[in-house]
């Protein structure tokens, strides 16, 4: 009797939150469905003449931390001096890189140690010098050299040395579209009533994709499975939560790969957090805190567009460690937020965000293992409901694979980059068998990170140097 | 017959311009980025380069650079720019550009500034 | 509850046996029985085949959508490159009027008017002067700006903009009669383009408009008018009477603009923006101080200095080094040994281009500070910094 009764409490707990979970989705990209709608349209007549041409336009800094990176430096930085802006500078900042990573950059821009007195407004580590180029053609070019310390740690050294109305903070081994910076600093140029403090933009995949000297040349469909799926996976994050968050002013997360923020309002509120490994969406969270706190009025909007392309990891070990690295991040900006929990202090963010983040974000995959635990138990000791077992996993299934193809044509839609026949059935194809290979995987990675995370004490980055793939949900 | 390279990534202007100037009756050169600039520039000598100063893998004001600093090359150079923000002129005179429009601009006005850029060279 | 589904159950079963054949009676009835039986699992294989469906519909979409948008971008790309090379040949006066009517094939469909519209702007964008007219005439000449009107009646916000902006660029007077009941539109962007048709439309007081607006006039659509006051010959106002705006863009947009066309004549009325409780308003007020060299503000900036915003101190010490004398290097000493760095820094600089025999004078009062003085002198005079 207590064991029919547990049964059912447990399987109505599944069902509930699979519901809840689809329910929330369908609803985000419902939202997104919209937003893109209007963003795509207002593409169409958008017009940065006014803004190219004009000395009023907002001088915006771009950092790049680098760590090891001696190979491409050279290719990296020239790419970023052709970003089509009136008024920029490049910060790059050596990392205590173990290779020859500042010597090259030195001899190819004819860079000299400049005197400069730095303000140390935030922490970190000491910088050793700060290299200006003897040409003018690179005055906009900053080399920062400091000790080792990590890439918030080297965000935080930019930060000191720009200066810039606006900072971007890219990672100096992807590739930024020419145009970026102009879309990314319009919503800040549009703000009305609300202060526009920071803006997230589109960060895609570029692996198969043709680049020459840091430019995107031909774009393809990867060839590999594994970044295949992360590009219906990216298409799905950005295209479908992330635009939806924004719109319902609740975004939590600027990846690291791509965004604009206020420079003041993200020194006020610190800087970049050097003891976490999701610095990237604990500064949103902190900047956005600052502002509630001050009772400030604000706005992180989010441009759509493909802005960013990165090389995704296509082998196994470089992708689980890159999502553990993510699930400990997301896990540690939540704990050290906890605050927010169900904070009506804070608006959206503690009302709605925050509480989705830890339901839906942390404990989706815990639960999913759970469910199957709890599956395999009852299996074991006779009486599954074998049919309803089945429906619902076609239900899981083809609610997944639906949604998938629905991000797919979203970015068909908006953006048509994949324009040949045979690129989208291979898309299509890889949404079908995303759920069964890739998406186990993903929550093997994730436990492994809440494992790390709770019983193994990895909590920072520690003295192990960033790897060089790009963080980028 | 005086040969002029145009490095312009606005298929638009690239195009007026080099019609307009073929019939003043100079010879054209084009490129789409600065990359090209500089490759036509290794083998080909001209007797004025026209350029954007943005431009796909190499912007203008390395070109300029490059062309000054590297190669000693006193090649007249006019600057054709949407960026017309006073540090942009500024950046690409101190860099070694000879003469400075922005866009939108007048044909006839680029006609006669492309005369005397060719004259004065003599 | 459970009568009523009682009763769906035995309509359904009886509404089988009248209505279907025979062979599938059984079936049927069985098919109903499984469905009350398991109900959930029955909704979610109605769900399943719902979603099946689904996927199918949005591949057919995208197959379709896919051939239609490449055929439609070759299509564009074809009639534009055609126009384009048409229009440059009238514009060299190489064929004349009738011939190019005649080249510019199609150019009565909706589409390639569209497209003709698209190419005349962009040829307007870059070239000015004669070509500039040439544009707007065969944009009159064709009654193409009878598309563009239809365009602004459009219900979407884009199309309307769009619409705008074609007037706007090449036959502004079309959008006369209109464009007024647009400015202060509450699509925020729409009102932004008809504000830009207003600055063309009356060179002669092209700001007018703002004593009227009620929205935002934010920094982008200021950007757009100061484009268009620099692209086209629109006389220049006199900010002094924008200042008094209530709203804070305004004030901003003037400011900026007084700073850019050195309207000196303002001086009175930047003075007293002064203490305007928006910290964007006094850090303009204070760069305009400094760049039109208002030596009469100077003392209130110092006065201000112990109350600003750390930007805007740093801006005042900025403002000092271009308007401060002899009497201020107390002032500039006493920032030098208390501020912050950054503050600090300034302070050297604006010291060592007022006077830099100051600066040996602060380094014999405090002999542990010469090094620091020195590191701070070096990083001044160093151009790139």
């Amino acid at each position: 009797m207590l064991a029919d009764h547990l049964r059912n409490i447990f399987q109505t707990f599944f069902l509930g939150y699979a519901l809840a979970i689809f329910a929330c989705y369908l609803f985000l990209a419902m939202v997104s469905a919209s937003v893109l709608k209007r963003s795509t349209n207002l593409a169409k007549i958008s017009h940065y003449d006014p803004l190219i041409a004009s000395p009023f336009a907002p001088v915006i800094t771009v950092i790049a931390p680098a760590y090891n990176e001696a190979v491409t430096i050279i290719e990296n930085i020239k790419a970023l001096l052709a970003l089509y802006y009136p008024s920029f500078e490049i910060i790059v900042v050596n990392d205590g890189s173990k290779d020859n990573t500042l010597e090259k950059a030195i001899d190819a821009f004819e860079l000299e140690k400049v005197p400069y007195v730095i303000d140390y407004k935030l922490n970190c580590q000491e910088i050793r010098g700060i290299y200006k180029s003897r040409k003018k053609a690179f005055n906009n070019l900053t080399i920062i050299d400091k000790l080792n310390g990590g890439k918030a740690d080297a965000l935080n050294a930019g930060l000191n040395v720009a200066k810039g109305d606006y900072f971007i903070s890219i990672d100096v081994d992807s590739i930024i579209d020419p145009f970026a910076l102009q879309k990314l600093i319009k919503p800040f140029l549009e703000e009305t009533d609300r202060k526009v403090i920071a803006t997230g933009g589109g960060v895609r995949i570029a692996n198969s994709c043709r680049i020459e000297n840091g430019h995107l040349i031909e774009i393809n469909i990867p060839d590999k499975f594994l970044p295949r799926c992360q590009v219906i996976e990216y298409n799905r994050a950005f295209l479908m939560g992330r635009l939806a968050w924004s719109r319902l002013d609740g975004l939590l997360l600027i990846s690291g790969a791509l965004g604009i923020f206020d420079k003041e309002i993200a020194i006020a509120a610190g800087g970049y957090l050097t003891k976490t490994v999701g610095e990237d969406m604990e500064l949103v969270v902190r900047m956005r805190r600052y502002m509630a706190e001050r009772k400030i009025k604000y706005l992180i909007p989010y441009v759509s567009d493909p802005l960013c392309w990165t090389e995704a990891p296509s082998s196994l070990k470089v992708l689980g460690s890159q999502r553990n690295r993510w699930t400990r991040g997301n896990i540690d900006t939540l704990l050290r937020h906890r605050k927010v929990f169900f904070n009506p202090k804070y608006g959206f963010m503690g009302m709605v965000s925050h509480p989705f983040w830890v339901f839906f974000e942390w404990f989706a995959p815990i639960i999913e293992v759970l469910g199957i635990i709890y599956f395999m138990i009852i299996a074991i000791l006779g009486q599954p409901n074998w049919s309803f077992f089945f429906v619902m996993l076609a239900f899981v299934y083809f609610f997944s694979i639906t949604f998938s193809t629905y991000a797919i044509l979203f970015d068909h839609l908006a953006y048509h980059r994949y324009k040949k026949k045979r690129m989208i059935i291979r898309l299509i194809f890889t949404a079908w068998l995303e759920p069964i290979l890739y998406h186990p995987l993903n929550v093997y990675w994730a436990i492994r990170g809440n494992f790390d995370y709770f019983i193994l004490k990895k909590k920072a980055w520690g003295k192990m140097p960033r790897a060089g793939f790009a963080k980028t949900t | 017959m005086k040969k002029i390279l145009l490095a312009e990534d606005n298929k638009l202007i690239l195009e007026t311009v080099a019609h307009n100037l073929i019939r003043e009756g100079y010879e054209i050169l084009k490129a789409t980025d600065g990359k090209e600039c500089l490759e036509i520039l290794e083998h080909t000598k001209v007797d004025l380069i026209i350029t954007d100063l943005y431009m796909p893998f190499i912007n203008g004001y390395e070109v300029i650079s490059h062309l000054r600093d590297e190669k000693n090359d006193k090649t007249p150079i006019l600057v054709l720019s949407a960026g017309g923000a006073e540090d942009n002129v500024l950046k690409a005179f101190e860099l070694g550009a000879d003469d400075f429009m922005i866009k939108p601009f007048s044909l006839m006005e680029l006609n006669v500034r492309v005369r005397k850029l060719l004259t004065m060279k003599r | 509850m459970f009568h009523l589904s009682e009763h769906l159950k035995d309509l359904l079963i009886s509404f089988g046996n009248d209505n279907l054949p025979i062979f599938f009676h059984r079936f049927f009835i069985r098919l109903v029985e499984t469905c009350y039986n398991y109900p959930l699992v029955f909704l979610f294989i109605l769900v399943i085949i719902f979603l099946v469906i689904n996927i199918l519909l949005i591949i057919l979409t995208l197959y379709y959508t896919n051939t239609r948008k490449n055929r439609r971008d070759r299509y564009f790309s074809i009639y534009s490159n055609h126009y384009e090379e048409v229009l440059r040949k009238y514009l060299f006066n190489e064929i004349d009027w009738d011939l190019t009517l005649v080249k510019l094939k199609r150019y009565k469909r909706p589409l390639n008017r569209r497209i003709l519209i698209s190419v005349l702007v962009n040829f307007q964008e870059i070239l000015r002067g004669d070509v500039d007219n040439a544009m707007s005439d065969i944009y009159y000449r064709l009654g193409l700006y009878n598309d563009s009107i239809r365009l602004t009646r459009s219900s979407r916000f884009y199309k309307k903009i769009l619409g705008f902006r074609e007037l706007t660029n090449l036959y502004p007077k079309g959008a006369e009669e209109f464009i007024e009941q647009y400015i202060n539109s509450p699509d925020d962007l729409v009102a932004a383009e008809a504000q830009a048709s207003y600055i063309l439309l009356h060179p002669e007081n092209p700001f007018d408009f703002l004593k009227k607006l009620t929205g935002p006039f934010t920094r982008w659509t200021q950007l757009t008018a100061f484009y268009l006051l620099r692209k086209h010959p629109i006389s220049v106002p006199s900010f002094a009477g924008y200042l008094q705006s209530e709203n804070r863009n305004i004030k901003k947009f003037s400011l900026r603009m007084i700073i850019y066309f050195q309207q000196i004549e303002c001086e009175s009325e930047i003075l007293k923006m002064l203490d305007n409780p928006d910290e964007t308003v006094r850090f303009l007020c204070i760069q305009s101080i400094n760049s039109l060299r208002l030596f009469s503000g100077k003392e209130l900036l110092k006065n201000r200095y112990p109350s600003e915003t750390l930007k805007n101190q740093t801006e005042i010490v900025k403002a000092l080094r271009n308007i401060g004398e002899n009497e201020d290097y107390d002032f500039l000493e006493n920032i030098i040994k208390s501020g912050s760095i950054t503050l600090q820094t300034e302070a050297c600089r604006a010291l060592y281009y007022l006077n830099p025999e100051c600066l040996d004078r602060l380094k014999l009062t405090d002999p542990k500070s010469e090094l620091k003085i020195k590191q701070f002198i070096a990083h001044v005079t160093d151009q790139r910094n």
